[in-house]
């Protein structure tokens, strides 16, 4: 299993998960359905990808979940786990788009002044 | 009735970790396509799209169980010096170098549990003789000599844990091969359903759909019970190869 210890060893897609869920916490099937409709249609994570996706990230530490009952009926009696992020997958989370957006910076930076590490 | 019946069938094939949360979502997908006005047909394709790839998810969510575990045991075997494996060694050899009663008490214990938890066994019986030989001959044991005889113990502890966890790994695969032919048919049965259906609405040439649906039926429901009997009589296989199956977690050594 990859133990996620390095800001790159988050995938894009988790990534995105990641940041879905520093908004508000979410269900497997709104998840799915949110990420849907805000990229029109781009992000369709199914659940052969979703499902394994969350536990993973569960496994490694950087969300949580918990169990919600069947309050709207609409569920066949079915409880829902909500997952929400941890101290430590914001701080995974932030750690990586920092990364990121320093090499972007340096990449961008035709000059030759900037250097990653700034 | 469909959503009926996959939940029926889903709530028996899908991993815990998922179980509940994945066939909540598939009704809650039904009221929405409802809501929305889907046709029935439309509606029946998406929720049958929808529950196989939550099998597929179960499969994928099950396979790198698997792959850790086995990772896990790898790691364990290769590494001579892991920490349990060090722990487990200094304890037994602070046994060892206690005086002569307190020491065939606690390797009377460890005898005791070993015989209980392992039987008469390869394993049992080799350590039975390493505890005997201790506690028959309590001083003739140099320190260098109770390290060695602690490492061969917990060598043989490790061993036992390793087996175990392969019989576990081998049941496992006996439940997927199970699961996977079990949705193999139910989504066969329920896609040639569909497809006759689908035809006999449409009043076009319903003999020839039923009995294309019918041959279909037949084809993979075929093919799912060759790949099932292939994946149980791999894991028959794995099963006979294992010796034996102590619980070896039971295994303490008490003082």
């Amino acid at each position: 299993m990859n133990p996620k210890k390095s800001p790159l060893d988050i995938t894009s897609i988790e990534e995105i998960v990641l940041m879905a869920l520093r908004r508000q916490s979410y269900y497997g099937y709104e998840l799915m359905n949110e990420l849907l409709a805000i990229s029109g249609s781009e992000i369709d994570l199914g659940p052969g990808t979703i499902y394994p996706l969350l536990i993973r990230l569960e496994k490694a530490g950087l969300i949580k979940c918990y169990k919600v009952n069947d309050s709207s009926g609409r569920r066949g009696g079915h409880s829902k786990k909500n997952y929400q992020l941890t101290d430590r997958g914001e701080e995974m989370l932030y750690r990586k788009q920092n990364l990121l957006s320093r090499v972007k910076a340096w990449s961008d930076d035709k000059s030759g002044g900037l250097q990653p590490s700034f | 009735m469909v959503l009926k019946f996959l939940d029926a069938v889903l709530g028996r094939i899908l991993v815990r970790e998922i179980r509940d949360e994945a066939i909540g979502d598939l009704w809650e997908l039904s009221y929405d396509l409802k809501d929305a006005n889907k046709s029935k047909l439309l509606s029946t394709l998406i929720i049958l799209k929808m529950a196989f790839f939550m099998v597929v998810a179960s499969v994928r969510i099950s396979l790198e169980k698997m792959l850790n575990r086995k990772s896990e045991l790898k790691t364990e075997s290769n590494s001579s010096n892991s920490i349990s494996r060090i722990n487990l060694c200094n304890q037994f050899t602070q046994k060892v170098m206690q005086p002569r009663r307190k020491k065939i008490q606690a390797i009377g214990k460890i005898w005791m549990n070993t015989h209980l938890v392992a039987g008469e066994d390869e394993f049992s019986v080799k350590a039975q003789n390493l505890c005997s030989s201790i506690v028959f001959s309590p001083d003739k044991y140099e320190p260098q000599e109770c390290q060695e005889l602690a490492q061969e113990f917990v060598h043989l502890h490790f061993q036992c844990q390793e087996r175990a966890m392969r019989i576990s790994i081998a049941e496992e695969r006996i439940r997927q091969a199970r699961s996977s032919f079990v949705m193999f048919f139910a989504v066969t049965i329920i896609g040639s359903g569909v497809g006759v259906l689908v035809a006999i609405c449409r009043g076009q040439r319903t003999e020839q759909y039923a009995l294309y649906g019918a041959g279909l039926i037949s084809i993979l429901g075929g093919f799912a019970t060759i790949q099932s009997l292939r994946y149980a009589g791999r894991s028959a296989e794995k099963l006979k190869s294992v010796d034996f199956m102590p619980n070896s977690s039971n295994i303490r050594l008490t003082s």
